[in-house]
């Protein structure tokens, strides 16, 4: 008797634990998955929303050769934006931000044009965890929407200066 | 005995047994434990891991946003002390620790108009009804300590680095030079008629500085205000301060936040009136008052109004407003019909991809980090005697001589003197003009000389004795206490001598006068109206005859009454008054003798009694005017009211130029910049007038008085670009 309800509470224990490992896996495995929001996504939100932030004025395109051409600019969502920085001699400069398979995979990568107008290497990349990355204009507002590995997409909005 | 030993080895025996499983449960349990804690510890470092980078993340955020906030509140507070920095005493206190004024204080008063040091203020906690409250806001922060956060960019004193007298290197605008060095402009936002174009410009502007150096042409700022379109030339003049910025080394003690210092440069651009119309008032373009659309009317270049209804069928190159504009649903701005709000979210941006890059329509308020000020003193600026002296001034040059036409004029014209309060006959006038660039005074008797019963209109010449050569035909007199010998045209070398004229008068000293042809002299109107005519042909030989400095300096004629030292003279009013004064304008087609221009100010009515301005000289050096258009002396005629005609109503009016205005942008009414009157107080019909407005392009196109616009722009110095 005694041991038979020794038994019984060591399965139930046993069966708490392994529920409770359980969840915790399930816990920690959403936690990873969510990690791109958590901890991933702000980071790139500060950078991009700086970017935004000093530009004097930008263009949406649906590619780099576009981008680069200053051609079929659009509003709609679009992987590649041009930002134009102008300093206070008058002199203008370009940076890009575009969604692209680059050195590091799949990724949002930042290229500085150069003067010559010819893009190189990028100059950093942003991230390269989302799955994808789209701009689009909506109502004046520039938007970058992120999709993260798991699906999960963020927003951020800005505006230029 | 066995029993008990062999119960003792049982109970030994099952006491070892026991204490083994119990070593298990332990050990199990422990296990167990520790797994759990570990998952615990990594859930929580992962928790706080996360709310780690949350927080470095909102704080970069929390000081990126008070950044932009206090730039914005630089931009607005800037240009008002340095307005008040050309006012009177206001460098009484030349502490920058204390003078409200100095870039220092403006940086601290940035700090509390963007509310960067406490979110919700004591004021407005006792506002709620919630004195006794706390925030909860983190980001709030002393942010004490200015001398971290902004700092110039050559460690001067001040917190600024002025582009003054040196050159910052790459990416900063050209300096200007002064040969008056200003110290103060570190200190201060100075605004001066001593800080010019000079070598260290040259190259970098468009024309050479040696030749314009007051204003010169440059390329507008990238803002979506307006005036000008972005990159394009425009006539101006910069002045900049370059600072630093990094708001978060104040709290670098408490936060460990790495930041980076920010560059920037403030600059005010200051804009003579340069637009076909241009004027910070409320203003209705469009038709006439009488409800008539335009007609004749050429617009080259952009308008710009303080606030704007446009009505009609009318089409506008561009219009930059300060307040707004309502448009009507015909009218079209740059070509484009916008049925909604032009200022609608979204709808700039899809012009751009769709029409191009300029915007034509816009807004001050606009541009993020830059504001517009339009200089506007109202009728003020056509009186010399509403305003009292400045002194001890933080600029060189003082607000009223800065925004005031009437003060800016070389040379003045008053009625000083009235028969009576009700005989408002003007008594005398006086005329003051340069002569070796000091002010000269010429007092003029309308009822005599400048002598006991002399001749009225004669004037000092020389001592008995003395000779004066007379380029041009004058009446000469010569004698002394009322008894003279006069000659009428009379030109070449004069000698003052009794052998010359015979003795007038035995045993006095006697003088020698002359009388010329006025350029001005007192005159009726066909209905009465008392007037100062003004005949701007025959300066030339008037200023020369009197010893004066050319016409290049002496360009300009303020013409005001003397309200304040005559007892029978009152201020003029505004709509004028049947006992006010007039001017009337004739003898003005050829101003060709006036090398640098000719404006005129005043605070009466102004009739334009002939053809004005309407024969062509040979442009400045160096100037061709666009598409081989002839060249003519830039003028401006500035006065609260103008009508056409002197004598008889005129036919019709042909205008080339540009227009304003100095009425309020909040007034009730618009005023209609191109409403015309004749002289006897008839609206003429848009068929009876021809309108051809352009855009001044070049310095030399600049008449000698004009009004003035700031435009402040704060832009960012990248040292990389991003």
């Amino acid at each position: 008797m005694e041991l038979t309800l020794a038994m019984a509470i060591g399965m139930v224990i046993g069966a708490i634990v392994l529920a409770m490992l359980n969840q915790q896996i399930a816990f920690l495995q959403i936690f990873r998955a969510q990690s791109f929001l958590n901890e991933e996504a702000p980071l790139v939100s500060t950078h991009v929303s700086k970017l935004l932030m000093n530009a004097e004025r930008f263009r949406l395109h649906a590619s780099l050769n576009e981008a680069l051409a200053g051609q079929n600019a659009t509003l709609a969502a679009s992987p590649v934006l041009v930002l134009n920085y102008r300093q206070p001699d008058g002199t203008v400069r370009a940076g890009i931000l575009s969604f692209e398979a680059g050195p590091q995979g799949q990724g949002l990568y930042y290229y500085v044009v150069p003067d010559s107008g010819v893009l190189a290497t990028p100059e950093w990349a942003v991230t390269t965890r989302p799955t994808n990355v789209t701009f689009s204009v909506v109502s004046g507002i520039l938007r970058c929407r992120l999709t993260g590995p798991a699906g999960e997409e963020i927003i951020f909005s800005g505006a230029m200066q | 005995m066995k029993m008990k030993t062999s119960n003792y080895c049982n109970r030994n025996q099952n006491a070892a047994s026991r204490q083994k499983r119990g070593y298990v449960s332990l050990l199990v349990v422990f296990t167990i434990a520790i797994f759990m804690l570990s998952m615990l510890l990594f859930a929580y470092q992962r928790a706080i891991n996360s709310q780690s980078v949350q927080a470095d993340i909102q704080a970069q955020t929390d000081y990126r946003e008070k950044e932009e906030t206090i730039l914005r509140s630089i931009v607005a507070i800037t240009p008002n002390r340095a307005i008040l920095a050309m006012q009177d005493g206001s460098f009484s206190d030349q502490n920058q620790e204390t003078n409200p004024l100095s870039f220092r204080n403006i940086f601290s008063d940035a700090l509390a108009q963007a509310n960067a040091r406490q979110s919700i203020s004591d004021d407005l906690r006792a506002q709620l009804a919630i004195p006794n409250s706390f925030s909860g806001n983190t980001g709030d922060s002393a942010l004490d300590n200015l001398d971290l956060m902004f700092q110039s960019e050559d460690n001067n004193d001040g917190f600024v680095t002025g582009g003054l007298n040196r050159d910052l290197g790459v990416a900063f605008p050209p300096a200007l030079d002064s040969n008056n060095i200003i110290v103060a402009d570190d200190l201060f936002p100075i605004i001066a008629k001593a800080k010019k174009y000079g070598n260290r410009a040259n190259g970098q502007v468009g024309l050479p500085t040696a030749t314009y150096s007051d204003f010169n042409v440059i390329p507008y700022p990238d803002i979506n205000f307006g005036y000008a379109q972005p990159g394009q030339n425009f006539v101006a003049k910069r002045n900049w301060w370059a600072f630093s910025m990094n708001l978060a080394e104040s709290d670098n003690h408490l936060t460990s936040l790495a930041r980076f210092r920010r560059d920037f440069v403030l600059s005010i651009y200051e804009i003579p009136s340069q637009l076909p119309i241009s004027a910070s008032s409320y203003m209705a373009l469009g038709a006439h008052a009488d409800g008539s659309a335009w007609q004749n009317v050429t617009i080259s270049g952009n308008v710009f109004a303080g606030r704007a209804v446009v009505e009609g069928n009318t089409a506008l190159p561009t219009l930059a407003t300060r307040r707004g504009a309502t448009l009507s649903a015909n009218s079209t701005i740059g070509g484009q019909s916008f049925t909604g709000n032009p200022f609608a979210p979204g709808v700039r941006e899809t012009f751009r991809l769709t029409q191009g890059d300029f915007f034509p329509i816009s807004l001050a308020s606009e541009s993020g980090k830059a504001a517009f000020i339009s200089i506007n003193r109202g009728v003020d600026y056509f009186d010399r005697y509403a305003h009292t002296a400045e002194a001890n001034t933080v600029s060189q040059t003082t607000w009223n001589e800065y925004s005031v036409g009437a003060l800016q004029c070389a040379m003045r014209l008053d009625i000083t003197q009235c028969t009576s309060v009700s005989d408002r006959k003007p008594t005398e006038l006086q005329f003051s003009y340069m002569r070796n660039g000091t002010r000269q005074v010429l007092v003029l008797p309308q009822d005599q000389g400048a002598a006991t019963n002399l001749e009225a209109g004669y004037i000092y010449a020389a001592p008995e004795g003395s000779s004066v050569n007379f380029d041009t035909p004058v009446d000469v007199a010569y004698g002394a206490g009322g008894s003279y010998f006069y000659r009428s045209g009379v030109s070449g070398t004069v000698l003052f001598s009794n052998d010359n004229f015979g003795n007038p008068i035995v045993g006095t000293a006697k003088n020698g006068y002359f009388r010329p042809r006025f350029p001005f002299e007192v005159k009726n109107l066909p209905n009465g109206k008392i007037c100062v005519a003004v005949y701007p042909e025959r300066f030339a030989i008037f200023m020369n005859l009197i010893g004066a400095d050319s016409l290049a300096v002496n360009n300009s004629l303020a013409i005001n009454v003397d309200y304040v030292n005559s007892a029978n003279l009152t201020k003029p009013l505004i709509p004028s008054t049947g006992t006010d004064y007039g001017v009337i304008l004739q003898e003005c087609a050829d101003l060709t003798s006036f090398t640098k221009g000719f404006s005129l100010v005043t605070n009466l009515r102004l009739y334009i009694g002939d053809d004005f301005n309407d024969v062509a000289t040979t442009p400045p050096t160096g100037y061709t005017p666009p598409n081989g258009a002839a060249f003519y002396p830039p003028t401006s005629l500035f006065a609260p009211e103008k009508r056409y005609g002197a004598d008889l109503d005129p036919l019709a009016v042909e205008f080339s130029g540009r227009v304003g205005s100095v009425a309020s942008e909040t007034a009730a009414t618009p005023i209609r910049p191109l409403d015309t009157t004749t002289v006897s107080g008839i609206s003429m019909s848009g068929s009876q007038t021809s309108m051809n407005l352009s855009t001044i392009r070049h310095p030399a196109e600049l008449p000698p008085i004009f009004m003035m616009n700031w435009l402040i722009v704060l832009e960012e110095k990248r040292s990389e670009f991003y």
